[in-house]
C-alpha cells in the first residue's frame, strides 16, 4: 500500500493516472473523509475554472495576421533547407507545387475558373497573335524578336498543356515576372485585386498580354527548347533589377499571387478588418465583415488551393529549370522557403558550375542577417580567407537540412563531426533562421530604407551568397582583408535595425574614411572605433530604449550617406586582375547553372554559449522558445552577415 | 497527412493563404487562452497576431512531433513571458489582472441567475489573477485550455512530474485564495 500522495488527487481528477494510481487513489477516497474533501474541494476548483466563460474574439485575424505576412519581406519562413547535395533521390520530397497536376484538394469551382482561364488565355494569345502578324509567318527559331518567342512560347504552351492552370493569378505572376512591371507588380501588391473579367479584358493593352504570356511561359517545362535568351528575357532578363531572380517567390509575386483568391479575389474586394487595437472589452460586438475564412473554410480552403497553384508561381518553384533552381538559391540565400528540390542540384564544391550572375529579388526577403555585404571577389577566395579563420564551414548542410530544417532525420548526420553537435544546431537554427522573439534588438526586420537601398545597388547582382556568422571584430577583420585584395569592390548594409548592424556597417565605414595606416590584417580592435570592441551587451541594454536611437542612426542623413558611399576601390575595377578559381565570363547559357549558399559558423565561442537551461528541447523546440537565446550571453552572440559575392571578371551590371 | 500539415506545406510553398486558414482556426481559442495570461484583451490581441506571425516565420521548423497548436501555444507564451518581463521592467507589477469576460453566460439564464454567475466568475478571476504566475498559468492550460499534462509538459518545457506536482500546488492555492474571497465578501 502506497502513502497517500494528495498529487494524485488532481491527477485523478484530470484522468491522468495509470490504470494502478487510480485505483489506489480511490481505496484512499474510499477509506478517508479528509481525502473525499480535498478531492471534492480540487474537484470544485477544476469545474469553477472550467466554465468561465469564453473571451470572445471580436473580429477576424486573418486579415491582418496575412497582410502582415506578405507585407513584410522579412517574413518568410526561414530558409528550410530541405535539400542536401547531392540529393539523395530516396529522400528528396516531392514539393509541395512542384507539379502541374491538380492538386487533390482541388474542387469544382476552381476547375471551373480554369476552364475559365482557358478561354482567357486563348483569347488574349489571339489577340497578341492579331496584334503582331508577322508572328504567325515566321520562323519562331529564326525570330529576333523576343516579343514573338514569348508569344510563341505561351501559344505553344497553351496548345500543349491538356489542362492549363487557371489564370487567376497569372497576372501578377506575369507582370512580375517583367523587369519592367516590378514596379506596378509591388505596388499593386497591398491591395489590388484582381478579377477574372479584368484578367480577360479585350481592351487591354498588348503589352500587359504580353507580360501575361511571360508568366504563361514560364509554365514551360523545363524540356522545352527555347533560345536561351528568349528565354531568359521570358523573366524579365537576367540582369535587370528584379531580374529572373524577382520572379521566383519574390516577396511581389507572394503578394500578388496572395491577393488572388483566398483573399477576395476573383468575386470579392478586398474587406476591411477591424483593427486589432481597435477591439476591446467593452467595445460593443463588431458585426465583424466575413471573409472567405468566415463564410466558409472549405470555400477558401479550395481558392486557397487554387491560389497555391497559381500558375507562374507553381511553374517557377517547381521547374527543374536552370533559372528557376537559380532562383531558388537566391531566394534561399533571401530566406525564402526552398520547396524541396525535384531535379539535381550541382554540387557547391564545383566553382565552375556556379552561376554567373542572380540578381537580388527586387524586395525579396533578406535572411536572418544584421549586414548585407556585396562583394567583388571570386567566391573561392573569400571561402579561402573564411576556412584561415577557423571557421565551420557547412558546405553542404545536410545535417542542418535533415535535423534541424527537414522532416527526414534519416538522413542526419553530425555537423562537422562537431561535439557540440545539438548546441550547434541550434545555433545554426537560431542563425539561419529568423531572429528569435526574446532578442529584439536582433528580431527587426530588415528595414524599409535598408531594402531599397540594397535594391538600388548595382552590387545587388551577385553570384553567390555567403552566409557567415562571427564575432564583429573577426567579421571586420575579414572586411578590412577583402577590401585590400585587387578588384575588390565592397559594400556594406545593414539590414536591419540591430545595435550590431547599424555599429558594424558604421565602424566600418569611419575605418574607410580614415586614412588606412594599418597593416592589412592587423586585428579591428586596434584600430576601429571603439564601439565595435564594446560588449554587445551594452547595446541591448535596453531594448526600447536603443532601437528609436538607431533608428535615428540608421536614417540620419550623414550614417545614410556613409553607407551609400562605401564601396571603395573603383579604381581597381578597371583592371581586375585574373583570379586564380575565378569562372569565365558568364553567357547567357551559362547562367544556367545554379547558385550556391555557403554557410560559415564560427564555431568555438558561440557554441559554448549556447548550453543553457533548454538543451533537453529539441531543435523543433528550441526555435519557438524564446528562452533558448537566453542562454546564449551577449558577448558570444555572433554578427550575422551575408555576403553576396560577384566575380571580378563578370560582366558590368547595367545600370 | 492532417488538414494542419498539408496547411503548413502549402504555407511553406509560399502560400499565405493557407496560412490564413490556420489562423482563422486556431485564433478564437488562442485568444481565449492569451487574455487569461496576459490579463487584457488588447495585449492578448497583439500577442495573438504576433504568435501567428512568429510561427509563420518559424513555420519550416514545425516538424510535426506535436499538434500545430501546441506548437502555436508555445511560441504564444512564450511571447507572453517575454511581454511581462518587459511590462515589469516598466511597473512592477507582479500580478495583473486578469480581466473577467463580459460575454452573455448563458441566454437561458434570468437576470439574478446570470448575475450571481457574473459574480461567481469574477471571483474565480481574482482568485486567479492572485495566484503566482506559473500556478496561473499552469491552471489555465490545464483548467481552462483543457490541455493535457503530457501538453503542458511540451508548452511549458517542464518534465510531467512537474506539471503534475504544480497543477496540484495550483489548485491548493486557488481553493484558498477562493476561501479568501468568500469569507471576505460574507464578513461585507
Amino acid at each position: 500500500m502506497k502513502p497517500f500522495d494528495e498529487e494524485l488527487i488532481s491527477a485523478y481528477i484530470d484522468n491522468e493516472l495509470s490504470e494502478d494510481e487510480r485505483r489506489e487513489v480511490e481505496r484512499w477516497l474510499a477509506e478517508s473523509a479528509e481525502h473525499r474533501r480535498l478531492y471534492e474541494e480540487l474537484a470544485s476548483i477544476h469545474q469553477r475554472l472550467s466554465e468561465l466563460p469564453r473571451h470572445q474574439l471580436h473580429g477576424d485575424y486573418v486579415e491582418p495576421v496575412v497582410r502582415e505576412i506578405r507585407e513584410n519581406p522579412m517574413l518568410a519562413p526561414a530558409a528550410p533547407l530541405r535539400t542536401t547535395w547531392p540529393p539523395n533521390p530516396a529522400t528528396v520530397e516531392t514539393p509541395v507545387f512542384a507539379t502541374k497536376e491538380a492538386p487533390a484538394n482541388r474542387r469544382p469551382s476552381w476547375r471551373s475558373w480554369t476552364v475559365v482561364g482557358v478561354v482567357a488565355a486563348a483569347a488574349a494569345t489571339v489577340l497578341v497573335v492579331l496584334s503582331l502578324p508577322d508572328t504567325r509567318q515566321g520562323d519562331l527559331a529564326q525570330s529576333d524578336s523576343t516579343a514573338e518567342n514569348e508569344a510563341r512560347s505561351s501559344e505553344a504552351l497553351i496548345a500543349e498543356s491538356p489542362e492549363p492552370e487557371t489564370p487567376t493569378a497569372a497576372t501578377p505572376m506575369a507582370e512580375e515576372a517583367s523587369g519592367a512591371s516590378l514596379e506596378r507588380a509591388e505596388s499593386r501588391a497591398a491591395d489590388e485585386t484582381v478579377t477574372p473579367s479584368a484578367m480577360s479584358s479585350p481592351a487591354e493593352p498588348p503589352g500587359a498580354m504580353m507580360m501575361r504570356q511571360n508568366a504563361a511561359s514560364a509554365e514551360m517545362p523545363a524540356s522545352t527548347e527555347m533560345p536561351a535568351d528568349a528565354f531568359s528575357a521570358s523573366r524579365g532578363g537576367t540582369w535587370g533589377r528584379g531580374g529572373f531572380g524577382g520572379g521566383l517567390a519574390t516577396p511581389a509575386e507572394k503578394s500578388a499571387a496572395g491577393n488572388s483568391p483566398a483573399f477576395g479575389v476573383g468575386d470579392q474586394p478586398p474587406r476591411s478588418f477591424p483593427s486589432p487595437a481597435s477591439s476591446s472589452a467593452d467595445a460593443k460586438p463588431t458585426s465583424a465583415p466575413m471573409n472567405e475564412f468566415t463564410r466558409g473554410a472549405s470555400e477558401a480552403e479550395a481558392t486557397a488551393a487554387g491560389q497555391a497553384g497559381s500558375p507562374g508561381a507553381r511553374a517557377l518553384r517547381a521547374e527543374p529549370s536552370p533559372i528557376g533552381a537559380m532562383g531558388a538559391a537566391v531566394g534561399r540565400a533571401a530566406g525564402e522557403p526552398l520547396p524541396s528540390v525535384a531535379g539535381p542540384i550541382e554540387s557547391q564544391n564545383r566553382l565552375a558550375d556556379r552561376p554567373r550572375s542572380a540578381s537580388l529579388p527586387r524586395g525579396a526577403g533578406l535572411p536572418a542577417a544584421d549586414v548585407v555585404v556585396f562583394v567583388t571577389i571570386a567566391p573561392d577566395q573569400l571561402a579561402e580567407m573564411l576556412r584561415e579563420r577557423k571557421l565551420q564551414e557547412f558546405e553542404a548542410s545536410p545535417s542542418l537540412a535533415s535535423n534541424q530544417f527537414g522532416r527526414d532525420p534519416s538522413t542526419a548526420k553530425s555537423i562537422g563531426g562537431s561535439r557540440d553537435d545539438q548546441r550547434t544546431r541550434r545555433q545554426a537554427a537560431d542563425l539561419v533562421t529568423s531572429p528569435d522573439a526574446a532578442d529584439s534588438s536582433r528580431s527587426k526586420p530588415a528595414t524599409s530604407s535598408a531594402t531599397k537601398r540594397i535594391e538600388s545597388k548595382e552590387a545587388a547582382v551577385f553570384d553567390e551568397a555567403v552566409y557567415v556568422a562571427a564575432d564583429a571584430e573577426m567579421l571586420a577583420r575579414l572586411v578590412r582583408q577583402i577590401e585590400e585584395r585587387p578588384a575588390s569592390r565592397l559594400t556594406i548594409e545593414p539590414v536591419n535595425e540591430s545595435a550590431d548592424a547599424v555599429r558594424f556597417s558604421q565602424s566600418l565605414a569611419k575605418q574607410r574614411m580614415e586614412p588606412a595606416a594599418s597593416p592589412a590584417d592587423k586585428p579591428v580592435k586596434d584600430e576601429a572605433a571603439p564601439e565595435l570592441r564594446q560588449p554587445q551587451r551594452n547595446a541591448r541594454k535596453a531594448d526600447d530604449d536603443a532601437v528609436p536611437a538607431i533608428d535615428k542612426a540608421a536614417d540620419a542623413p550623414v550614417a545614410e550617406e556613409s553607407l551609400k558611399e562605401t564601396s571603395i576601390a573603383a579604381e581597381k575595377k578597371q583592371d581586375p586582375a585574373p583570379v586564380a578559381g575565378a569562372a569565365t565570363s558568364p553567357s547567357a547559357e551559362e547562367s544556367a547553372v545554379r547558385p550556391a549558399v555557403r554557410y560559415y559558423f564560427q564555431h568555438s565561442a558561440p557554441s559554448e554559449a549556447v548550453a543553457g537551461e533548454n538543451d533537453r528541447a529539441s531543435a523543433e523546440d528550441a526555435s519557438a522558445t524564446v528562452s533558448a537565446p537566453k542562454a546564449l550571453s551577449d558577448e558570444a552572440r555572433p554578427l550575422r552577415v551575408l555576403f553576396l559575392l560577384r566575380s571580378p571578371d563578370a560582366p558590368p551590371v547595367p545600370q | 497527412m492532417s488538414d494542419d500539415q498539408r496547411l503548413i506545406d502549402q504555407a511553406l510553398g509560399g502560400d499565405a493563404a493557407a496560412f490564413g486558414l490556420l489562423v482563422h482556426k486556431y485564433q478564437q481559442r488562442l485568444f481565449n487562452t492569451l487574455v487569461h495570461l496576459a490579463g487584457c484583451r488588447e495585449e492578448a490581441e497583439d500577442l495573438m497576431q504576433d504568435a501567428f506571425v512568429q510561427a509563420f516565420v518559424k513555420l519550416d521548423s514545425f516538424r510535426g512531433q506535436s499538434s500545430f497548436y501546441t506548437w502555436l501555444y508555445r511560441i504564444a507564451f512564450n511571447l507572453t513571458i517575454s511581454l511581462r518581463r518587459k511590462r515589469r521592467l516598466e511597473n512592477s507589477h507582479e500580478h495583473a489582472p486578469i480581466v473577467p469576460a463580459n460575454e452573455p453566460l448563458d441566454d437561458r439564464q434570468d437576470a439574478s441567475e446570470h448575475l450571481e454567475l457574473r459574480e461567481q466568475a469574477d471571483q474565480v478571476h481574482m482568485a486567479l489573477g492572485a495566484l503566482a504566475e506559473d500556478r496561473r498559468d499552469i491552471l489555465i492550460l490545464r483548467d481552462i485550455e483543457g490541455f493535457s499534462y503530457e501538453q503542458i509538459a511540451e508548452i511549458l518545457d517542464l518534465p510531467i512530474g512537474t506539471v503534475r506536482s504544480r497543477i496540484h500546488r495550483a489548485r491548493l492555492d486557488m481553493r484558498d485564495q477562493l476561501t479568501g474571497i468568500w469569507q471576505e465578501n460574507s464578513a461585507d
